[in-house]
């Protein structure tokens, strides 16, 4: 079974050519159904890979073929299974199939529907296909796709200046992580001979990795940080974390598929799967947990008091990966990857929520919403289910993996990041429960968007239903209760990361604190006993620096793209006014010459006869004085 | 009779005065504002050679006939010279109205 | 006569028929131009067929005597022959079949995009039909005479075509296009005369020159052996570095590399869209061709002790063409500033000295000739809608020009090296290489990467993204004409993605017989 992997991405290729061939007037039933079904399909061979990958430990496989020589080297492509990737493609199918279904509700009527199922079906062909490649090579050729299926998803509206704009900046802000990412790969190629991850890992455990100018430990930390500065940029990582919220300006499907289970994800998988080469440096590894640490603390704090619902769960996601990736940073290789599990499940969940919402009432600014769960119940007890799982309220999948990530953070001895996660845990628990009691309870702001709502039909409830099932059950994949099945499942790749034993008063402390943030939200937003308006101008300041995204956006436009644009009008100015006015110069110059050697033409052939006389005399006098004589 | 004329006539003097005359001839050439004198001084010129091919012909080491058959083929040179010249002058003054030098200037920038 | 002569003087026979036959009118002669181009694009691809790939060497190789210069220099050596032979002489290798491909391909598009309303068509198609025997003659020429001339053919038949029939200051530009490689002809000529000059032995001592054993030798592959084995007595270190330095400059201005490329925007802002298809496409390639087959084939002695100016001047060109790409409101000069970035990685590439540089040099050439001939196709075809490629003036266009939009914005994709395209494949190779010999300079070049998805989606932000501007609501989207050149070229740039092989394979073969040779 394993050796039809290559299924699984293959089948959403061929719902996009078909889709390509069908044209932009293809109906949308159609279009959806063929979509879905393939997808689905791929799903089923997912879990048939997973299963087989899991009875028998020894069924990871590679196949490749050769691609290009590359003087005395050859690279190649091909497709790998292991326990790893297994896990990823069941999971990226699994959303893919819902967010397919799903969208035939939201993009309804759209003009260009088609066209949106072909970029989402190119877009799930490239996520899998980064997911089961076998060398840095192919991953970075699949990672660069899901940027440019995100560019064109994210602006698909393109009509829109601020969807336009919001699709530049994503793409080119994941560039800068692109371009350290490819350093990195390049330098372990060159390092160890090949792109192939097996290669490289043997090669940097036997402390094997040298080049003329750099080696060994230096070597091994430098391309782990530059690996991880890509996983920085595609998982919306402090300091290249400015991209994900702008692109919420895609639809709302786009942001549960791309922007939160999948391509957000690609930077974790990258982390867990070039995991030994991280393992071999613990300089880099205390990077990605600092930089995790800092990110899950930042996402939270600007989630608190974002007004639009979508962004919200944007600086969620932020907030959340940077917990997968402290979660790697600290050696809890498999917490991480089964938060990431875990995410996939409730962040798409509370998107498609979202989602239904914004297609219920038209407007996404949390203060025109209220009192939806009267007119939208099956989405009310969704995003409920979802908004339990991100706080970390037992027995909802998000406990889990969260209070595993924590208690891995403690007991390994990063209290400062521990306290970091824990704050940040209690602002989740805080933003979300805002989010749900600003949107479902209470009285509606606007009466006119809140008499029309209505929820979408099946094609946008099963999802929801099917997502909130996960959200709640999907954590007992891993608890003790059942012998962390998960974690046992993913160490069988090779002994990557530590485990930690369960530490009951954790558990607890975690549990209260996330209730701790919700009894403060409904305290401000359910039954208001302080208003909210009072409580933000106290934290005056702070609240300005959280309202503002900490000003990332200003300074970055200032300083990042405000001095490339001034380094362009610099060299443009040098190119026109230096470089080339030299050439001109030279041409003045031959000009101006002429212009004053023409006053030699007198006219008057007696100066001729003088100049020839002169000239005459002087060569017979060379002649008889220097070389003696004419003849 | 070779060299036994009264008095044998030293070789150098013979050269000075054609240098001279050439001279003379160069500088009215390159100077002289009528195109006459041009002319004039142009046909100095040659005969001045004339003088050193004939001199040369008795006064050289080897002296044979040659300067002075030569200096024949020179003055019916400058004869035809001058001939056209003096066309060339003709008609230049009916065009020009003017036979000075410094009006022939169509080639000037 | 074999197939490669026939290659090359196929459009130069259809240029003279349709020069010199009287009354032909305008659709016969741009169908005898279409026929020149095709005929050398089939002839190419029998050649590509019949490639054999386990010999070394060149192939196809057709020599025509013409006559012989007797003794020319004294100095040569005594015992053997001073004669020096003139003549043509063509043949192919891994590295010219695929540019002679792209040459005869890109010439054949370009006459299909050439507008139908060019009054002097006679003219017109006759110097197209020059600039490409030109070109294919540059990239077979197997004799340094027959190399010069063909580039000489290709400088006076550009010139004219951007003098007559470009546009706004057009006069100008011809003559700075013309003056400014005419003066990087000089130092080519006096490069490659000088290196076979010292080939014989005229810069070496003179013991060592009656020992060199070969005469004065114009031809390529002779030189190309004994260069790899003369030694430094019988050929001066200090006379091959001051050659070295005539033929870099040569190449610096032929490739518009900075700081010698101002001719460059400056034509293509001129020329009409054929020409700058041919220009930017074809044309400014030959200068990486000659630092290839001339610089790292005659002298790799002196790229290794020079490589780092070379790298230098390669991550310079790759940010200076980059971010005065970013400056640029006007179309055409940003798509010639980034083919002046592009071309800076080839020259890492090269200066890495190494064969993944080198394959990856020679990949950008192929892959930059198809994108920079594609994107000022569809430049040229938004141009003809909207009378205008400013920047700024233009908006919206995914609205009413959808099929163009979506070339343009696959053409600006692998312009900034998306995988699955051309441009990526050429980066990772030149970068590969480049890392190995010169990694700080690669770190710093490598930065370009970022600024070329600045610069070319701020372009497409601009122009196809945002509300649609009203003026350009009734516009008709891409006809027949101008969709088969665009999708012919998008192909090819996703092939060579997608299956480098076929094009990798040709290059792999030049690349170790330069290897071998260079060291």
């Amino acid at each position: 079974m394993v050796a039809y992997a290559w299924l699984v991405p293959l089948l959403p290729l061929v719902a996009y050519i078909f889709l390509l061939c069908l044209g932009r007037r293809a109906p949308e039933g159609i279009v959806t159904g063929v979509s879905v079904v393939l997808t689905f399909l791929s799903f089923l061979v997912s879990v048939a890979v997973f299963r087989a990958v899991g009875s028998n430990p020894d069924q990871v496989a590679a196949y490749t073929f050769h691609w290009l020589t590359v003087g005395s080297r050859s690279i190649s492509v091909g497709f790998e299974v292991t326990h790893l990737n297994a896990l990823m493609l069941v999971v990226v199918t699994l959303v893919s199939t819902l967010v397919l279904l799903f969208s035939k509700g939201y993009m309804h009527h759209d003009d260009r529907f088609a066209v949106f199922y072909q970029y989402l079906n190119l877009f799930v062909f490239s996520m899998l296909a980064l997911v089961i490649s076998p060398n840095f090579l192919q991953l970075y050729i699949f990672w660069e796709m899901v940027g440019l299926c995100s560019y064109l998803l994210v602006g698909f509206w393109y009509f829109k200046p601020e969807a336009a704009l919001a699709a530049k900046k994503s793409f080119i802000v994941t560039r800068i992580g692109d371009v350290g990412l490819f350093a990195g790969i390049i330098l372990l190629f060159l390092a160890s001979g090949s792109f192939d991850y097996n290669t490289i890992f043997v090669a940097a455990a036997a402390h094997k990795l040298t080049l003329g100018w750099i080696s060994g430990q230096a070597l091994v930390t430098l391309t782990a940080i530059l690996i991880f500065v890509g996983a920085i940029g595609k998982s919306a990582q402090f300091p290249l974390h400015v991209w994900l919220p702008d692109a919420m300006e895609g639809p709302t499907p786009v942001s549960a598929l791309i922007h939160a289970a999948t391509m957000v994800a690609a930077g974790v998988y990258l982390v867990a799967r070039a995991y030994p080469l991280f393992q071999a440096s613990p300089a880099a590894l205390t990077t990605v947990a600092w930089i995790g640490g800092i990110t899950a603390l930042l996402g939270a704090l600007i989630a608190l008091t974002q007004r639009d619902i979508k962004r919200v769960i944007a600086y969620s996601t932020i907030s959340q990966l940077g917990y997968m990736m402290m979660a790697l940073g600290v050696g809890a290789y498999a917490y991480g990857v089964f938060h990431l599990m875990t995410h996939a499940f409730f962040k798409a969940l509370l998107f498609l929520a979202a989602g239904s919402v914004i297609h219920a009432v038209h407007t996404q600014d949390l203060f025109e919403m209220g009192g939806l769960h009267k007119k939208l119940p099956l989405t009310t007890w969704t995003f409920l289910a979802g908004a339990l799982a991100l706080a970390g309220i037992v027995p909802f999948a998000g406990f889990w993996s969260k209070d595993d990530i924590m208690s891995a953070t403690l007991q390994s001895g990063h209290t400062v990041l521990y306290v970091f996660a824990l704050v940040a845990a209690f602002c989740t628990a805080f933003y979300i429960f805002r989010v749900f009691f600003l949107t479902f309870t209470g009285e509606p702001r606007n009466p006119a968007k809140y008499e029309n709502a209505h929820e979408g039909g099946w094609v946008m409830n099963l999802p929801l239903v099917v997502l909130a099932v996960l959200a709640t059950v999907g954590g007992f994949f891993n608890t003790p209760l059942n012998g962390n099945g998960l974690e046992k499942y993913l160490l069988a790749d090779g002994a990557v990361g530590v485990t930690y034993s369960e530490n009951v008063p954790l558990m607890a402390l975690s549990v209260v604190i996330a209730l701790l943030g919700i009894l403060l939200a409904a305290i401000l937003y359910w039954r208001p006993l302080v208003k909210p308006e009072r409580l933000a101008r106290g934290f005056g300041f702070l609240y300005q620096l959280s309202y503002r995204k900490f000003f990332f956006d200003e300074i970055y436009g200032a300083v990042v793209v405000g001095g490339g644009k001034v380094m362009a009008a610099i060299v443009d100015g040098v190119d026109r006014y230096i470089v080339d006015a030299i050439v001109k110069l030279v041409g003045r110059v031959v000009y101006y010459l002429g212009l004053g050697l023409k006053y030699t033409q007198t006219g008057q052939v007696q100066t001729y006869g003088v100049v020839a006389g002169f000239g005459l005399f002087i060569i017979l006098a060379i002649a008889m004085y220097r070389v003696g004589g004419v003849f | 009779m070779a060299g036994g004329a009264p008095f044998p006539i030293p070789t150098g003097s013979v050269l000075a005065l054609a240098a001279i005359l050439f001279c003379i001839g160069l500088y009215g050439a390159l100077t002289k504002r009528n195109l006459i004198i041009v002319l004039v001084s142009i046909e100095l010129m040659l005969n001045a050679a004339n003088i050193n091919l004939v001199a040369f012909s008795k006064l050289s080491d080897k002296p044979s006939l040659n300067g002075q058959i030569f200096s024949l083929f020179t003055i019916t040179v400058a004869a035809a010279e001058i001939a056209v010249g003096l066309a060339l002058l003709l008609a230049i003054f009916r065009l020009r109205k003017t036979s000075e030098v410094k009006d022939l200037d169509v080639h000037k920038w | 006569m074999g197939l490669v002569f026939w290659l090359v003087v196929a459009p130069l026979i259809a240029g003279l028929v349709i020069l010199l036959v009287p009354r032909l009118g305008a659709a016969v002669h741009r169908g005898l131009a279409f026929l020149g181009s095709a005929a050398a694009l089939v002839l190419t691809a029998v050649a590509w067929d019949q490639f054999q790939y386990n010999i070394t060497g060149f192939q196809h190789v057709t020599a025509l005597y013409w006559f012989t210069l007797p003794s020319l220099w004294h100095g040569a050596n005594p015992n053997g022959p001073g004669n020096l032979i003139i003549g043509l002489s063509f043949g192919v290798d891994g590295l010219s079949l695929p540019l002679l491909a792209l040459t005869s391909l890109i010439s054949l598009l370009a006459i299909v995009a050439a507008k139908r309303s060019v009054e002097r068509t006679r003219e017109y198609y006759f110097w197209i039909s020059l600039v490409t025997a030109g070109l294919l003659g540059v990239f077979c020429a197997l004799d340094l005479f027959t190399f010069i001339a063909a580039l000489e053919i290709t400088l006076f038949a550009m010139f004219f075509l951007i003098y007559i029939f470009g546009e706004e200051r057009r006069q100008s530009a011809a003559f700075k296009f013309l003056l400014y490689r005419g003066l990087a002809t000089v130092a080519l000529l006096v490069a490659l005369v000088g290196i076979a000059y010292g080939a014989a032995g005229a810069y070496g001592s003179q013991q060592a020159a009656t020992l060199s054993g070969t005469g004065l030798s114009f031809d390529i592959p002779t030189l190309t052996n004994v260069m790899h084995t003369v030694s430094t007595q019988a050929f001066s270190s200090h006379a091959r570095s001051w050659l070295f330095l005539f033929l870099l400059l040569a190449v610096f201005i032929e490739e518009a590399f900075v700081p010698f490329h101002t001719w460059l925007p400056t034509a293509h802002e001129s020329a009409d869209t054929p020409t700058s298809m041919m220009l930017g496409g074809v044309l400014t390639k030959t200068g990486a061709y000659i630092l290839l087959r001339f610089g790292v084939g005659l002298l790799p002695g002196e790229v290794r002790q020079y490589g780092v100016l070379i790298a230098v001047f390669g991550a310079i060109n790759i940010l200076y063409g980059a971010f005065a790409a970013w400056a640029q409101t006007d179309w055409r000069r940003l798509i010639a500033f980034g083919s002046i970035s592009h071309m800076g990685l080839v020259l890492l590439g090269i200066a890495a000295l190494n064969a993944v540089g080198l394959q990856g040099a020679m990949f950008m050439m192929v892959s930059s000739g198809l994108l920079t001939a594609l994107l000022f196709f569809l430049v040229g075809a938004i141009k003809d809608r909207t009378e205008t490629s400013r920047i700024p003036a233009l908006g919206g266009l995914s609205r009413s020009l959808p099929m163009l939009s979506g070339f343009l914005l696959v053409a600006a994709l692998g312009s900034l090296g998306l995988p699955l395209t051309s441009g990526f494949i050429s980066e990772v190779q030149a970068f590969i290489g480049g890392f190995d010999t010169y990694p700080v300079i690669s770190f710093v070049g490598v930065l370009g990467v970022i600024l070329s998805a600045v610069y070319l989606l701020y372009a497409m932000q601009k122009t196809t993204f945002g509300p649609l501007d009203p003026r350009y609501g009734e516009l008709v989207d891409a006809t027949p004409r101008e969709y088969v050149p665009a999708l012919v070229l998008t192909a090819l740039v996703l092939f060579i993605g997608i299956d480098p092989k076929v094009i990798g394979e040709l290059f792999g073969l030049s690349v170790n017989a330069l290897m071998r040779i260079g060291g």
